[in-house]
């Protein structure tokens, strides 16, 4: 142990409430800090699991309608086969799209994501399987044995890693399936799958130019930039435009890196935070620094002493460093440890399943950074106190026999008012900020759906298309079965289907109204979102009707010409006020899904938000279940008594009526309302729990240097209480410095926080970024405690014995 | 000594105990003490005897444990806080061995410091400091710092702060204490100077060159009144 180091054990050990006050002040800036990186590096820096490349080679590949401003429109297959043929620049690209699944075998049904994929995705990406074997082109061949690869994690749960169910078959959604591989641990490609099969050319979805059913990744070839990659797809969405009008006209192609894409919704409010935790970990410096400065201040008689012995000014310099670096280094560890709590607590805050590739387990990154903080908070913290405390005025500290009382170094009592400035600055800036997202979410809350999620619990079930061979009518018989048995459930007030349930804004359709001119481009028809649904739905969540009637299984009958009901913004858009569009007829473009014709308008109910984040609302129509049968449904149960108490009931229900058939998503409503809009509270609670810890750490500073003030001051407070000040006066005087310090930050940080806060504009909703409440009740808090801080100190200057202190003058 | 000029300090019985670590200390022990208005008495005995105990009581920075206290025919033991202050700013002037300056303060505001306690408007504090302070021979440093004076002119400052207010009586503990003896002199001649002018004085000084100054000498042993000597050449 060097002796600097030891010497600077020594002097820690000698003051242990400084010690432990600066390093649990570190400690939360560091920890908060390091929480909010691993986030961002889990989001934007951490490469993909598996991949032995940079991911920044991976590119998300989408077909765009620039005109309409949508920027992923996904892809459709004749053009991703167009796009793969031509492409020169990328060494690979794929397609995939999602599907439910429902894994037989022996067990209870259970459901699964699946995905149908480009035969040769994987190979491609470079990631094979860890047992068994790759897709092969043969396995895509239309009239190709059914084959599937696995995870390793549904391997693991569903058959116990046996390596002995390669190559066996396994009822996957009720037709057998060969399980050729299980890919290695930790891979869901692209998010959370578990059952891999290739894309067929026999698939459903294959032939339809126009018709955007997957999603699209590539990779660049070695050596070529994304600028390079852009322009060639460029000119092949062009020569797609001349030689398909009717279906490419103004449609491009667009190529992210995948980083860019994954991250969209949030790197500009991860960056955000990262912001606010960089404030926090300054925050947490400058006290450290003040305190140092208030320590130090005590020592410079000594080091005045040393240095007119003929000390050297570097030793004394690297003498308070090694303290800081020690300090900070047990910060780093206490840090360390309130990170790894802190991730938890953040992957608890988030409601939803993670894809596969966000993780925020700590990563040699994390570690650098963490490394990296203590090495900055060490010089924030000691080079101010070091480079004061060496360069005493040598002659003033050694009068002091003759010098009078209250000169404490003016320089130095300018820059610690400077920092406790600064943490006000801060600390408002970052509660703005919370309180403003906190507003925005209550706002969210408050929003009117336009049904009533309370008590109703909802799950999803279904079969897969492959369970329906020869029997199309199994869904309806199914779905007719269960929903009186759901409803006979004692404690079951009405139960109802619908296809897509309220917070998910998926489904939309383009439309053509009888009557009016189809404009020239498909893209510039009116949009609407479209669901399947029972009467029931519309009790169960409450959905008013305005006019007309609901869904009437004896009148809307299969056969019989397609009834409607639409919601009052699609009445209002298109025919003036839901009265007026009884009766009108539209009809679907393009009209792949199901034969529908003509549909006739027969009720109008209320508009619900599909997404609560968003003020518009989306003009939506519902046609009867029982005309237009759907394969998966969502069930509503509306329930008297607390709706997640009949999972159970439910489950029962279901396989009492088909015993292949699993159910999932089961959740109330409510928890299915907060999960569209839990980005918001996740953000709103971040910001808040930064925002009370930059206050609480402004407050110790404030409170500190206050002290500080009132001991050196001690004297001075003596001799005005000796001369006969009253308490009163004695509080004042305190009191009007910290009020002084107060007034300039919370002035900086209102200026800087009106400055900063367009910057949360895009993330706000009801709330404006200059919100009067938030910016009158914020700095109004911060003042009330601020000034508890201040007046703390000042109380106790009032009980200064002046017979004592004018005797340590 | 005339007996017939009113008594401006009483003290019957004062004892001042001090209890620390469970022990005892008798730092005084049943004193009387009477001052008359415009005496000069100066207070004398060894170190640890009490002196500076006796001192702050009078100037109630201090409260005695036992015995009663008569200030200008008021008795002041039972009196809250914001009276005691109330009284050391009006009655009492106090004059310490180490100055005790304000630092951030000019020489000016510093004599002006217990004025504004009062509530003195402006003018007068102006007057009354510019007084103060031409009596000690400062008038001239009114905007000087304390850290840019020598030791005996801050001492003449704080003298000047003390005046400033027409207190009943000035108390100095060892006002020479932290001066060389030239600037001792110089302080001793101001603070005869005043006592002729009418103020009444109580000053602790180890130094009899200066004790000889005084009227009357109490001397103190070990918290107790052992001798009184009135200086003959003193008296009225
Ligand atoms: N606050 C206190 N707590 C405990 N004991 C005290 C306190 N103040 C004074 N004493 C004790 O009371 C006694 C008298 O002290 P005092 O300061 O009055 O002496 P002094 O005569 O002024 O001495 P000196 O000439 O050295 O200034 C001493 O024994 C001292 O230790
Ligand atoms: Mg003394």
């Amino acid at each position: 142990m060097s002796p600097d180091l030891r010497f600077a054990c020594r002097q820690l050990q000698k003051s242990p409430a400084f010690t432990l006050i600066a390093v649990a002040t570190l400690a939360v800036g560091i920890g908060s800090a390091t929480v909010v990186f691993s986030a961002v590096n889990a989001l934007l820096f951490k490469p993909l699991p598996l991949l032995d490349y940079s991911a920044d080679r991976l590119l998300y590949v989408a077909q765009t309608d620039p005109r309409r401003g949508d920027d992923d429109l996904g892809w459709s297959y004749p053009d991703y086969v167009g796009l793969r043929q031509r492409l020169t620049t990328l060494d690979g690209l794929w397609i995939h799209s999602d599907r439910t699944v429902i894994l037989g075998h022996r067990l209870e049904p259970e459901r699964r994501v699946g995905t149908d994929i480009t035969w040769d995705a994987f190979s491609l990406m470079g990631v094979l399987p860890l047992y068994g074997r790759p897709f092969h082109a043969s396995d895509a061949r239309a009239g190709a044995p059914d084959v599937a690869l696995i995870s390793h994690e549904l391997w693991q749960q569903r058959f116990g890693g046996d390596p002995a169910v390669i190559n066996t078959s396994v009822p996957l959604s009720g037709r057998p399936v060969t399980l050729i591989g299980v890919m290695p641990p930790g891979w869901r490609y692209p998010e959370q799958t578990d059952v891999w099969t290739p894309l067929r050319a026999d698939h459903e979805k294959l032939n339809a130019r126009g018709y955007y059913a997957f999603s699209g990744r590539g990779r660049l070839r070695p050596g070529v930039t994304l600028a390079a990659a852009q322009a060639e797809a460029d000119g092949i969405a062009a020569a797609f435009a001349r030689e398909f009008p009717e279906t490419n006209q103004g449609v491009g192609i667009k190529l992210r890196p995948i980083r860019e894409e994954t991250a969209r919704n949030t790197t500009e409010l991860m960056l955000l935070l990262f912001g606010a935790v960089v404030f926090v970990f300054l925050i947490a410096c400058l006290n450290v620094a003040n305190l140092l400065l208030a320590q130090v201040a005590t020592r410079t008689k000594e080091v005045a002493i040393r240095l007119a012995l003929g000390a050297d000014r570097g030793r004394i310099v690297r003498q308070l460093i090694t303290e800081s670096l020690v300090l900070s280094l047990l910060g780093g560890l206490g840090g360390f440890i309130l990170a790894l709590w802190g991730n938890d607590a953040l992957r608890a805050l988030i409601p939803v399943e993670l894809p596969f590739w966000l993780r925020f387990d700590f990563d040699a990154r994390v570690f650098a950074f963490v490394l990296g903080l203590v090495v900055l908070a060490a010089l924030a913290v000691g080079l101010f106190p070091a480079l004061r405390a060496s360069r005493p005025d040598v002659v003033t500290e050694l009068k002091e026999g003759g010098r009078s009382a209250g000169a404490a170094g003016p320089r130095a009592l300018r820059l610690r008012n400077a920092l406790v400035v600064v943490e006000i600055a801060l600390a408002l800036v970052l509660l703005v900020g919370a309180g403003l997202m906190m507003r925005s979410f209550l706002a969210l809350r408050r929003v009117d759906p336009g049904f009533d999620p309370r008590g109703v619990l909802t799950f999803r079930t279904g079969f897969p298309a492959t369970m329906l061979a020869g029997q199309p009518d199994l869904p309806r018989r199914f779905f007719a079965d269960l929903v009186p048995k759901l409803a006979g459930l004692p404690g079951v007030e009405s139960v109802g289907l619908v296809s897509l349930l309220p917070g998910l804004a998926e489904g939309a359709n383009a439309l053509e109204l009888e009557d009016r001119p189809a404009p020239a481009r498909t893209l510039d028809l009116p949009q609407a979102h479209h669901r399947l649904a029972t009467a029931g739905y519309f009790h169960a969540v409450r959905i008013p009707l305005l006019a007309g009637r609901l869904f009437d299984d004896a009148t809307d009958r299969p056969g019989t010409p397609f009834a409607a009901v639409v919601d009052e913004a699609f009445a209002r858009r298109h025919f003036g006020d839901p009265a007026a569009a009884l009766g009108r007829r539209f009809r679907p473009h393009g009209d792949k899904d199901f034969a529908l014709g003509w549909i006739q308008i027969v009720g109008v109910v209320g508009s619900i938000r599909h997404r609560l984040d968003r003020a518009e609302l989306a003009p939506t129509f519902y046609l009867s279940l029982n005309q237009a049968p759907g394969q998966f449904l969502s069930v509503v149960m509306r329930t008297h008594t607390d709706p997640a108490g009949f999972t159970q009931a439910a489950r029962e229900a279901v396989l009492a009526v088909n015993r292949q058939i699993p159910i999932y998503h089961a959740l109330t409503l409510e928890a299915v309302v907060l999960r569209t809009i839990w980005p918001s509270r996740f953000f709103g609670y971040l910001f808040t729990f930064f925002g009370l810890a930059a206050l609480f750490l402004a407050c110790i500073g404030i409170y500190g240097v206050m002290a500080y003030n009132v001991t050196q001051r001690s004297q001075e407070l003596g001799v005005r209480l000796a001369l006969g000040a009253q308490s009163a006066e004695i509080i004042r005087l305190v009191l009007n410095r910290g009020v002084r310090l107060v007034g300039w930050g919370l002035g900086i940080g209102l200026l800087s926080a009106l400055a900063l806060a367009n910057l949360l504009a895009g993330l706000l909703y009801g709330v404006s970024p200059h919100d009067p409440p938030t910016f009158a009740a914020v700095p109004l808090l911060l003042a009330a405690v601020a000034l508890l801080a201040c007046w703390l100190p000042g109380r106790r200057a009032t009980r200064v014995n002046p017979l004592e202190a004018m005797r340590l003058g | 000594m005339s007996t017939d000029t009113p008594s401006l300090i009483k003290l019957e019985g004062v004892t001042k105990v001090f209890l620390t670590d469970e022990v005892e200390t008798h730092a005084l022990s049943g004193i009387h003490l009477d001052i008359r208005k415009g005496e000069y008495v100066s207070i004398a005995g060894p170190s640890g005897c009490g002196k500076s105990t006796l001192l702050s009581i009078l100037g109630l920075l201090d409260t005695p444990t036992e015995g009663t206290y008569v200030l200008n025919g008021r008795p002041v033991q039972g009196l809250t806080l914001p009276e005691r202050a109330r009284i050391r700013n009006r009655e009492i002037g106090f004059i310490f061995q180490s100055f005790n300056l304000i630092g951030d303060l000019t020489v000016y505001e510093n004599v002006e410091l217990p004025l504004t306690y009062r509530g003195m408007p402006n003018s007068e504090r102006k007057q009354r400091v510019t007084e103060a302070l031409e009596k000690v021979g400062m008038g001239h440093r009114a905007k000087h710092l304390p850290s840019q004076l020598s030791g005996g002119q801050q001492q003449r400052v704080a003298v000047a702060r003390a005046l400033a207010g027409s207190p009943a009586v000035l108390l100095a503990d060892e006002p020479t204490g932290n001066l060389d003896s030239k600037n001792g002199d110089a302080v001793m001649e101001l603070l005869h100077s005043l006592h002729r002018a009418g103020s009444t004085i109580v000053m602790v000084t180890h130094d009899t060159r200066f004790a000889r100054h005084a009227e009357r000498t109490i001397h103190v042993f070990d918290g107790r009144v052992v001798d009184e000597q009135v200086e003959a050449g003193s008296a009225h």
